[in-house]
């Protein structure tokens, strides 16, 4: 095992980051030179399968870099960090394996890789639907769920009719993506509305404990698929394809990091003046048009940044705002741009993506990526018929 | 040492044999109002210089009185342009041969320069440069666990919570930096902590040393130095520089003949 010199977790000798926090555990031990790394780079947009990195960075949603054993690594690892570790330890590993809730790991294959068993021959089984009352896999051979033996026929007949009576009606499916990259659960959308939360029957959404009993639903408008969130705690966040408008107050995610973005014209003073026509002394904020800052609590920051410059870059080492510790930012990752009085935010090409929290309601499409709680989704569309 | 007066007109030093000012040739003879005339000049009572741009001396305020109050509107000084000044903004005492400030609740306070090195203390204010920087070390807390149970997804906390703010003009929060191991450096280029745009900081301008219950500020022999905001009641020395506002003054003490 490897120590991290950073959080003190053990990790496993063929991590090349700590589970923890990140940390890159070759450089911090200095160990023998990384072997392999150059490989071709991919987001999960392109090769879900297949994450690489081209600057080292560990996929957010996981880490496709821990190769021999991926499908178990995360479970076995992560589940002892929720229950003993520190609250923001336990935090750090959501994110980090952004996996299955790992109190369920003897739920049947939840990795299509884990072996050519008969349950991951089930898992892999595209067609396989998961049992709404338990959240087991129920191939569609299957008339009963084989864990809690819910009984399915109907469910079956309901969807053929489905199909055959609305033609071209849209399906979206939410696709879990494991920690090590590869497909986990599907989880079939309803043509009418879908409310996803902890109070949810499946297991997939009711442990996880970032998920606000009443998340987010999901449904159709003139075809597309919408998504809107309830007034969770945690939001809903959709990984940015193009340079999107940035609003004051937005949130967004780079690695690790919850970030709050505000419009300097829009910061209310904290310290309040005396009313007798006194102005409070302080720095001149010159040319900033904007400030982020990292929240780590309800409504509390720590660091917060100035953006005074036209373009500013987000990144792990290189750029001007610079997350050092968070092996889960690219080099760099994203940039936020003001011009003629708007604020932008555009990934750049970082390896597990930017987030934006969408507000209220966001229009979704397919291979969208959604941030939920602690795990990643895949957004698949299809029209049936 | 020669004696010297700064003319009212140009606030170019003058020595006292001098009846003109070399600079504008004004005659030195017609003194502020608010300052001693050259007569007084040998008294021996404190003096408050006041810094022009550029560390041109000023007008100087000599203390012949005990008391002597300072503000934008009130007071036995006044500078009824500077917005940044309380309306009654502090006192002047002098006592025994001594020089105190006392600060009258004001709302932007008194700032000190620091020789060498002082102690702070979490939440104590500095100046360094334009920047006004805070010092915190208290965990920022905060809620992680809502009330329906549901837990708070937010980035991981810095591994210590030392760190300095910045307060912005009109109060408003701007940066605010955590402390990567004990101390950090504060400058324009090549620091911890780099102020670019800030045209009186040093390169190397101060640091911050933090250790648990011993918090430290060092100026590094900045050329516009580094000023620590005083509360209450603070005794003055010959050679110190005080902030009130946007107003710098330069104490001087008799007998200790003119600052460097």
């Amino acid at each position: 095992m490897i120590e991290c010199p950073n959080c003190a977790r053990s990790n496993a000798e063929h991590f090349k980051f700590c589970l923890g926090c990140g940390t890159d555990l070759k450089k911090a031990s200095k160990a023998k030179p990384a072997v392999d790394v150059v490989r071709e780079s991919g987001g999960f947009l392109e090769a879900p399968r297949r994450i690489r990195s081209s600057d080292g960075i560990p996929p957010l949603a996981s880490i496709g870099e821990a190769p021999p054993m991926t499908g178990e690594v995360p479970v076995e690892d992560i589940a002892p960090a929720f229950r003993s570790r520190s609250r923001s330890d336990a935090l750090r590993s959501g994110l980090v394996s952004s996996k299955p809730v790992p109190a369920a790991p003897s739920e049947p294959a939840k990795s299509p890789q884990k072996s050519s068993q008969t349950a991951a021959a089930v898992a892999s089984e595209p067609q396989a639907r998961i049992c709404h009352s338990c959240g087991a896999k129920v191939p569609p051979s299957f008339r009963f769920c084989g864990v809690c033996g819910t009984r399915y026929e109907l469910e079956a007949i309901k969807i053929s009719t489905d199909r055959t009576a609305k033609m071209s009606v849209p399906r979206a499916t939410m696709v879990l993506i494991h920690s090590d990259g590869t497909e986990g659960d599907r989880f079939e959308l309803s043509t009418d509305t879908t409310t996803v939360g902890r109070q949810h029957r499946l297991a997939l959404f009711s442990e996880d404990p970032f998920l606000s009993p009443k998340h987010a639903s999901f449904y159709f408008v003139g075809g597309q698929l919408h998504v809107r969130d309830e007034a969770s705690l945690n939001g809903v966040f959709l990984r940015i394809r193009a340079e999107v408008e940035l609003a004051h107050g937005d949130l967004f995610r780079l690695g690790q990091q919850l970030m709050r973005f505000e419009e300097m014209a829009k910061v209310k003073p904290i310290i309040p003046g005396a009313g007798d026509g006194t102005t409070v002394l302080g720095s001149p904020s010159g040319e900033a048009w904007g400030r982020v800052s990292s929240v780590v609590a309800v409504d509390v920051a720590s660091y917060a940044w100035l953006l005074a410059e036209p373009e500013i870059r987000l990144g792990r080492d290189r750029g001007e705002l610079c997350f050092p510790e968070d092996g889960f930012v690219s080099g760099v990752h994203c940039k936020l741009a003001h011009r003629r009085g708007r604020s932008y935010l555009a990934d750049t090409g970082s390896t597990n993506g930017t987030y934006l929290r969408i507000s209220g309601d966001g229009v979704l499409g397919h291979g969208d990526l959604l941030l939920l709680g602690q795990q990643l989704f895949k957004i698949e569309l299809s029209v049936a018929g | 040492m020669a004696e010297t007066v700064s003319c009212s007109q140009c606030g170019a030093i003058v020595p006292t044999s001098h009846q003109f000012c070399g600079q504008c040739g004004a005659s030195v003879g017609a003194a502020p109002l608010t300052t001693g005339s050259q007569r007084a000049v040998e008294s021996p009572c404190p003096r408050l210089v006041l810094i022009r741009g550029e560390g041109v001396d000023g007008t100087t305020f000599r203390l012949e009185g005990s008391e002597y109050s300072c503000g934008r509107t009130n007071g036995d000084i006044r500078f009824p342009q500077d917005v940044f000044l309380s309306p009654r903004h502090a006192t002047f005492l002098h006592q025994n041969g001594r020089l105190f400030v006392r600060d009258e609740g004001s709302l932007n306070g008194l700032y000190i320069r620091v020789r060498g090195t002082v102690s702070l203390s979490p939440g104590s204010i500095f100046m360094a440069g334009e920047q006004i920087l805070v010092v915190e070390t208290a965990d920022p807390g905060g809620q992680m666990v809502a009330s329906d149970q549901t837990h708070f997804f937010a980035s991981p906390r810095p591994a210590r919570p030392w760190r300095l703010r910045q307060v912005l003009e009109s109060g408003r929060p701007g940066l605010c930096h955590y402390v990567r191991g004990d101390r950090v450096s504060i400058g324009r280029d090549g620091c911890d902590l780099d102020f670019g745009e800030d045209r009186f900081i040093s390169g190397r301008h101060c640091r911050v040393d933090f250790a648990i219950g011993a918090i430290s500020l060092t100026d590094l022999d900045s050329r516009n130095g580094s000023y620590l905001r005083v509360s209450g009641t603070h005794e003055l020395s010959h050679g110190d520089y005080i902030f009130l506002g946007k107003q710098l003054l330069r104490v001087e003490m008799p007998g200790k003949g003119k600052a460097a």
